[in-house]
């Protein structure tokens, strides 16, 4: 029998992505095993192989680990109608309603993804979900044997890049602390949320404050909104929103922020939030999804309510207050300690021993 | 710390919030405007527009009139049938015109109609662009640097707004923020005197405060009067801006956090305070957080405690010409009549003032010798008086 996984989009340094090859490391321990995908970023072409090469290659008695995180018709009609057995790692859909009137397409493929988790459900002989939060959700939909199993992530991987020199000096002119948000520009994540606490952050309590907003957004107007709400609040001399970046590049963002901050109401995980707590950046929420699971008292966790006063407030504490900000500091230290990759990837054998 | 903690200063945050909305500190239904405002840019900007084309149809409309029977074709494919038609036409002529005339006095009027509605939607076109609402929020946006101007104005009358850098005290300056890159140790080292100095010289005050904690020293420095009250069991803490003065004082295990001074007094329970100790602060003031001081002590120190502020004295000339104007978040000095009057106004009913720091002996000037006229003498006490009075005041204000 040989194990191996199917995405429905395979890019580099996405986490879906990300998640895959930490698993296929292991896999390989035990036998051949690759990713398949209906997307490949051309980057990946090579490593990761089409659904059409797994139709061939694969055999009834086989095991494939899907990757749930958007629905892909394409996807899940080879899956109801493939032989073998299946396991599900379940990454979490984001609610289609944050994309209704603004990216229909899209909205669409995460209804179809629910739709699809369901009629899939019969067919999985475990489901791993990578937070206890995406746990519940599983068990809600009927699934059985639903088991948790933290990503099989290296915070040290990124904590060990050298970061990008002229990202490093750029950052290093500027005067005033640096709040980084690291993130898709996708509505649930409410990057405009963040930059309307920014303005009052900058406005009322610490004039010299910077803002990061590091990560790519789909080609829609959300993205180009938000750089437009800054714009007119008069806040782009301080704030940067750099899109997509590589990894050297974010390690110099880490490196230079004084504090962490995701506005996020929707995470399965929220895997910036370990990042930022090993780059010893101090991480202030808000109580959505996974975040209060990932976090631990790791961080400062807002209400979910939507006062960008609170959260404006809430950042100057942690910029300003010494002891307050040494203590986070230690407090994410501890927390990143709980996920070791080696612990994750134990798990993730044990798990896959039950049932192979 | 812990979860419950996390919590607490949750709890916290959120009573800052109100109170400071309370307050007027943030205009009213700011996280309503920031929300409209980006609900605005993302759904409710049009696109550019461009009118279609109303001239072409227009003109069209101008070639079919004026109607009449000559406009008429009577061509035909059929054989003959050119003159079928003109013959027909011909008999029916006096009906035909007649009805042509009717739809032309009709079509006259709606022609003119049209025309004129043309060019009133054209000019509405040219002159009311989509482009509005963008327009009014680059006015917010001007509005919202304006208010970030005024807010680093009155930051200083502002206590509960976050400190922004360096000065070498409790509370924040009220100029600009100064961001110096030299250490800060070492420039207290350079111009307020090294460790030992500094405690010989407020040793007599840390003794006056045995039995008066809890003691905050806001603007504790590198924590040279917290070593002293610790060497006489007074239980005490203090607050400092200056992060490297803050490091310096934990590093030596005391209780010293990095905070502004107005505000972490703002947040302690009434009558809370033994003492409150501001040296060689207040000059680094502004005059309204100087009486917001005065006023919040008069609520945190228990009755009987005491208020005790050492500051520079602005009737000694020599401290002018010698080092108020060394430091540069120095603000204003606090005349010693004005601040008494400040705190008996606040409720104190004892306050005394201890002239300390008479300057060096060997600058003062001295009397003539021997056989002088007195005056010559009395106007020498009179100039000494006046350029080398004391420098320092400690006054000590008891509820």
């Amino acid at each position: 029998m040989e194990i191996h996984q199917l995405l429905v989009s395979a890019s580099p340094g996405d986490a879906v992505t990300n998640a895959a090859y930490g698993f296929q490391k292991l896999l390989r321990r035990i036998g051949p095993s690759e990713i398949f995908a209906h997307y490949i970023h051309p980057r990946l072409q090579g490593e990761v192989h089409s659904l059409s090469a797994f139709e061939r290659c694969s055999h009834p008695g086989d095991m494939a680990i899907y990757h749930a995180s958007i629905g892909e018709p394409a996807v899940a009609r080879l899956l109801l109608d493939w032989p073998g057995r299946l396991v599900l790692v379940y990454h979490n859909i984001t609610p289609a309603e944050y994309f209704g009137a603004l990216d229909p397409a899209f909205a669409q493929l995460l209804t179809n993804g629910r739709i699809e988790l369901a009629l899939l459900r019969d067919r999985v002989e475990m489901a791993l979900a990578v937070s206890r939060f995406n746990a519940v959700e599983l068990e809600a939909m009927g699934y059985r044997n639903v088991r948790v199993c933290p990503l099989p992530v290296d915070l040290d991987d990124l904590a060990g890049v050298d970061p990008d020199p002229a990202t490093a000096g750029e950052l290093a002119a500027r005067d005033g602390p640096l709040v980084l948000f690291v993130g898709q520009m996708l509505p649930h994540k409410r990057p405009d949320l963040l930059v309307s606490a920014f303005h009052v952050l900058s406005t009322h309590l610490l004039p010299e404050a910077n803002l990061a907003l590091v990560g790519a957004g789909r080609r829609t107007r959300y993205p180009e909104a938000v750089q437009e709400q800054a714009r007119e609040l008069g806040l782009l001399q301080r704030c940067r929103m750099p899109g997509w970046v590589e990894s050297p590049v974010l390690a110099a963002y880490y490196r230079a922020a004084d504090v962490f901050a995701t506005m996020s109401e929707h995470e399965g995980v929220c895997v910036p939030l370990l990042e930022a707590m090993r780059f010893d950046v101090p991480v202030v929420a808000r109580r959505f999804g996974a975040v209060p699971e990932t976090m631990g008292p790791g961080g400062i966790v807002l209400p979910p309510d939507d006062d960008p006063v609170l959260v404006a407030e809430a950042l100057a504490e942690v910029l300003t207050d010494g002891p307050l900000r040494s203590s986070l500091v230690a407090r994410g230290r501890a927390r990143v300690a709980d996920f070791r990759l080696e612990s994750a990837e134990a798990l993730f054998l044990s798990h896959l021993a039950d049932v192979a | 710390m812990d979860a419950d903690d996390i919590d607490a200063l949750v709890a916290e945050l959120r009573e800052r919030v109100e109170e400071r909305r309370r307050r007027g500190a943030y205009p009213p239904g700011l996280e309503t405007d920031l929300a409209d405002h980006f609900r605005r840019v993302l759904l409710e900007r049009a696109e550019p527009w461009e009118p279609p084309d109303l001239q072409g149809p227009l003109a069209a409309l101008q070639g079919a009139l004026p109607l009449d029977r000559s406009r008429i074709a009577v061509d035909s494919s059929l054989p003959g049938g050119e003159v079928v038609h003109r013959a027909i036409g011909k008999a029916v002529s006096r009906q035909t015109q007649g009805s042509l005339q009717q739809v032309q006095r009709f079509a006259g009027p709606a022609q003119e109609l049209l025309e004129r509605l043309v060019a009133v939607v054209e000019r509405l076109a040219q002159e009311v662009h989509v482009e509005i609402p963008r327009h009014l929020d680059a006015i917010l946006e001007r509005q919202a640097v304006q208010e970030r101007r005024l807010a680093g104005g009155v930051a200083a009358s502002d206590p509960a707004a976050a400190p922004a850098a360096a000065a070498a005290n409790g509370v924040r300056p009220a100029a600009p923020p100064l961001t110096p890159w030299y250490s800060s140790i070492r420039f207290e080292e350079e111009f307020r005197g090294g460790r030992e100095e500094l405690m010989d010289r407020y040793r007599d005050l840390a003794d006056r405060l045995r039995d008066s904690g809890p003691v905050l020293d806001i603007g504790c420095g590198r924590g040279e009067f917290l070593e002293l009250l610790a060497g006489n069991g007074i239980e005490a803490w203090g607050v400092d801006l200056d992060a490297e003065l803050v490091k310096a004082a934990t590093d030596r295990g005391l209780n010293v956090t990095q905070a502004d001074g107005l505000r972490s007094l703002e947040q302690l329970d009434d009558a809370s305070l033994g003492a409150l100790v501001l040296i060689q602060v207040v000059e680094h003031l502004s005059a309204q957080e100087v009486i917001d001081l005065v006023a919040l002590a008069a609520t945190k120190v228990r009755p009987g405690g005491q208020v005790c502020v050492e500051t520079v004295n602005p009737q000694s000339l020599y401290v002018f010409a010698r080092a108020f104007w060394i430091d540069p978040t120095h603000h204003q000095p606090v005349h010693p009549a004005y601040l008494t009057f400040l705190f008996r106004e606040a409720g104190f009913p004892e306050v005394v003032i201890d002239w300390r720091s008479p300057p060096p002996a060997d600058e003062v000037l001295e009397e003539a010798p021997g056989e002088m006229p007195e005056v010559v003498n009395s106007n020498v006490r009179r100039l000494n008086q006046l350029l080398f009075a004391p420098q320092d005041y400690l006054l000590i204000a008891r509820r």
